[in-house]
């Protein structure tokens, strides 16, 4: 799908802080709201809402019934359900799931 | 309204039922007592999602009920899924009821857009046969 590539894969070199929120985007691929912060580039978040729902298309091409995808990446997971045509997709740093869990124990 | 602007303005509004669906899944969820971290924190964005949603809705047209307030006074409700797995059947059942009544409300507003948006459509193909 070529997620990682985009999130990491441009021309210029710069560190880039992960996304962390969540977005909805209609079956057009437009988002219609998101939590995510506001400097992070909005054209990723289109390139990450429109491979979601390619996902999602080709699984209905492939006949299967798929309402939710999670990609696990190094530090970086992708939660997506299906709403519609559209996708609701949760955005989840690790780092920050570990963070969590140890404050948990 | 312009044609365009309902169109956009049903879509968000199918999008916005869409997540009040996402948080019933997560209230039955809490009942089963079978969620994970990672789960509550969906929940969290689920609500701030539909939050923004809702003064985007607002914004755009002119809603009677489902009020701001009893919209705002279910999410005040469920803080957490731990915090509903806490809670018991009778409470439960409550946040339910509320949730139907504003899940069914977002579909009486649905129709009554979808409505404006055929008359909008009758007037323009009259208009264009003039």
């Amino acid at each position: 799908m070529g997620i990682l590539k985009k999130l990491f894969g441009g021309s210029d070199a710069c560190v880039q802080q992960l996304p962390a929120g969540t977005v909805t985007v209609d079956r057009q691929g437009r988002v219609v709201t998101s939590t995510v912060s506001s400097t992070f580039p909005q054209p990723l978040l289109h390139a990450i809402g429109r491979d979601v729902l390619e996902l999602f298309r080709e699984a209905r091409a492939g006949q299967m019934a798929l309402a939710e995808v999670s990609l696990h990446f190094g530090s970086l997971r992708i939660t997506a359900r299906e709403l519609r045509g559209g996708a609701i997709i949760f955005l989840f740093p690790q780092s920050a799931m570990s963070a969590q869990k140890n404050a948990r124990q | 309204m312009t044609p365009k602007e309902i169109n956009q303005l049903i879509t968000q509004i199918e999008t916005h039922i869409e997540c009040w669906k996402q948080f019933n899944y997560f209230i039955n969820l809490a009942r089963s007592k079978k969620f994970t971290a990672a789960d509550d924190h969906n929940f969290l964005e689920i609500k701030s999602i539909i939050v923004q949603e809702l003064e985007l809705i607002f914004a755009s047209v002119e809603v009677e009920s489902p009020t701001r307030e009893e919209i705002h006074a279910l999410i005040g409700n469920a803080p957490s899924l731990r915090y509903l797995g806490e809670m018991g059947e009778g409470a439960l059942r409550n946040l339910e009821t509320q949730w139907h009544k504003i899940y069914i409300g977002w579909h009486a507003i649905l129709g009554q857009i979808k409505v404006k948006q055929r008359a909008a459509e009758n007037k323009s193909f009259w208009s264009a046969k003039k």
